[in-house]
């Protein structure tokens, strides 16, 4: 806690099972990527520092079970968020389709103060594997307009296509979020009118 | 985790740096003078309870105050925190005895002990996961025991507080002491403002910047302060005689906007005048002492600043005027009223040309050298250690608690009979060892 500010995010992962939350993170994060498949159980953490118009940001990221019966952090988990990223698999339908129960999930469980503005950022994910592809960036890109303009990214995490463009943008639309809470600082401090002071009363 | 912990006994010795972790350079946060602190307690003359109705100040005050703070400081080098360095990726970071963590209940970090709290931020991630997880259940996550390890928490919305230790302190006490560290925390924001300021999902840390010292501190006394322990505060040892006129000064000379004034020598109490209908717990009092000893700017000058003392009213600041009459002696003057600094002020000099028209800032002086009793003082056999508390506040011969400890292979006589001793010489020493504590002054 020093005297200088600092900015500290917490950005939540969520989409299906297997759609490679864990795999962007550690590409993010690690800069690696391993084929090999392990369930994310109850929740991970990892952090980052990055650079934001010339300000420091930490990144704390949440990334969470995709699979239902590791889901069990509750309403605490959500608490607080600054940014929710979305992953779906463009190669499985079903996990796009999903993306709907993920965000109105995640604004029940945040409660967010105002749900209309708040910023998600959806990622397809595997875009390497071109050939079965079955989600156009189209139809993607058209949902997320229609959900009020959210930010579409297409990535990689295997050949880190688009993973650091994708969080540089997650991290500057969760500070534009503080910053546009940041209170006016007044000229002065306004004095409250005093009320007259009891005498004193020693028994 | 829990492993970690353990398994890292091995590891390097704890590392001191050599930065002057203490050093007196540091700038306290919550100074204003008396233009800019904000009015924020406004005393109801209907109202007979003893809560006094307060005013928080805004945010917009309290940032104000903040950035007047850092705006002061930016031309000095930062300090740097003993252990800042350290972090659960270095061996040494596993050798603290007692880890202390501070973070708001969304989990982002507001305070470690040892190591930088932003470098900390996934650790702390993962206490509060592990909180949320017995929440979501409907249920509170109190202890945690992992071998030699016990982890306690402590949930005080909007702010989770976690100590990790292998001392052998039961987790009952060493959550009182993360109680300690919260009041310390609302003492500098008001429980008020920092809910405000969580609902509007600011950092806490932004309100909290400089602070860390006054935290550190605390947690030191603590750890080494049976009073805490036992709900009390130290006295001075004073004559009877001289503490009486001492009292009898500081509250005839008392501006009428003080609530409280307090003597104090170090983390001695030597004086206490109230106002009748409000009182101070001693949670409260440890806090302001802790405030006034961990920064050393007060001994060079009046200061006016405000503070909230949380078993008082958790939702404003009260006004404290500090001034060191003697090196170590330091008083400590409560008002509600923002603009009443110069009115303490000539409160002071009045009270402190009294004390040396009547020769009692020598004897004071003297007391303040000469503090403590040894075990061979009370002449009593076989005793090690003892420990009194006056239960209450205001003396009454049989409301005392006393501990006392002998070696485990004592005979049961002989303890009942040198603990009999021993308080036959609290009773012929009673006069000097507390009591005055809290002396009723008729008007």
């Amino acid at each position: 806690m020093a005297t200088k500010k600092k900015v500290l995010l917490k950005v939540i992962i969520l989409g299906d099972t297997g759609v490679g939350k864990t795999s962007l993170m550690n590409q993010y994060v690690n800069k690696k990527f391993s084929n090999q498949y392990k369930a994310t159980i109850g929740a991970d953490f990892l952090t980052k520092e990055l650079m934001v118009d010339d300000r420091v940001v930490t990144m704390q990221i949440w990334d969470t079970a995709g699979q239902e019966r590791f889901q069990s952090l509750g309403v605490a988990f959500y608490r607080g968020a600054d940014c929710c990223v979305l992953v779906y698999d463009v190669n499985v339908a079903k996990t796009f389709e999903n993306l709907d129960s993920w965000r109105d999930e995640f604004l029940i469980q945040a409660g967010p103060r105002d749900p209309d503005n708040f910023p998600f950022v959806v990622l397809g994910n595997k875009i390497d594997l071109e050939n079965q592809r079955v989600v156009s960036q189209k139809r993607a890109a058209s949902w997320c307009q229609s959900k009020g303009n959210i930010p579409y990214f297409e990535t990689s995490a295997k050949e880190a296509i688009n993973v650091e463009q994708a969080f540089q943008t997650i991290a500057k639309n969760a500070i534009k979020l503080e910053d546009g809470l940041v209170f006016p600082i007044p000229p002065g401090i306004q004095v409250q009118p005093e009320q007259t002071q009891t005498k004193s009363s020693c028994c | 985790m829990s492993d970690q912990l353990g398994s890292s006994k091995s590891g390097a010795v704890d590392q001191l740096n050599g930065n002057n972790a203490g050093s007196d350079k540091a700038k306290p946060l919550l100074i204003g003078d008396e233009n800019n602190s904000s009015s924020s307690i406004s005393i109801d003359d209907e109202d007979d309870s003893d809560k006094a109705s307060l005013v928080a100040p805004t945010i917009d005050e309290m940032l104000s105050k903040i950035d007047e703070t850092t705006l002061a400081n930016l031309d000095k080098p930062m300090m740097v925190r003993k252990y800042q360095h350290e972090d659960c990726s270095t061996p040494e970071w596993f050798e603290h005895s007692k880890h202390v963590f501070i973070f708001s209940l969304s989990g982002k970090p507001i305070y470690s002990r040892y190591g930088d709290e932003v470098q900390l931020n996934t650790f702390m991630a993962t206490l509060s996961a592990m909180s949320s997880f017995v929440e979501s259940q409907k249920d509170e996550l109190r202890y945690i025991n992992a071998g030699a390890f016990k982890f306690v928490f402590l949930h005080r919305d909007p702010l989770c507080l976690v100590s990790i230790y292998n001392t052998s302190e039961p987790p009952q006490i060493v959550s009182a002491q993360l109680e300690y560290m919260h009041a310390l925390v609302v003492s500098m924001l008001t429980q008020t403002n920092m809910k405000a300021v969580f609902d509007a999902k600011y950092d806490l840390r932004d309100l909290l910047g400089g602070t860390d010292k006054f935290l550190d501190n605390l947690m030191k006394t603590i750890d080494n302060d049976t009073s805490i322990l036992l709900n009390s505060v130290n006295c001075l040892r004073l004559n009877y005689n001289t503490r009486n006129e001492i009292t009898t000064i500081i509250h005839n000379n008392r501006h009428e906007s003080v609530l409280f004034a307090l003597l104090v020598a170090g983390n001695k109490l030597v004086s206490f005048v109230k106002q009748k209908k409000y009182s101070l717990k001693p949670q409260d009092i440890h806090i302001v002492m802790n405030f006034v000893s961990s920064t050393s700017s007060f001994r060079e000058s009046e200061t006016w600043t405000p503070i909230c003392l949380p078993n008082f009213n958790d939702a404003g600041f009260l006004h404290l005027y500090i001034c060191y009459i003697m090196p170590d002696v330091c008083l400590l003057l409560f008002s509600a009223q923002a603009e009443a600094f110069y009115h303490l002020s000539s409160s002071k000099d009045a009270i402190v040309k009294e004390l040396e028209s009547r020769n009692l800032l020598e004897e004071l002086s003297k007391a303040v050298q000469n503090h403590g009793y040894s075990v061979e003082a009370t002449g009593v056999p076989y005793l090690l250690h003892f420990i009194q508390n006056e239960t209450v506040m205001v003396a009454v011969a049989s409301s005392h608690e006393l501990y006392a400890t002998f070696s485990p292979l004592e005979s049961k006589q002989n303890v009942f009979d040198s603990f009999s001793q021993l308080l036959q010489w609290i009773k012929d020493n009673e006069s000097n060892i507390y009591n005055p504590f809290l002396k009723i002054l008729k008007d």
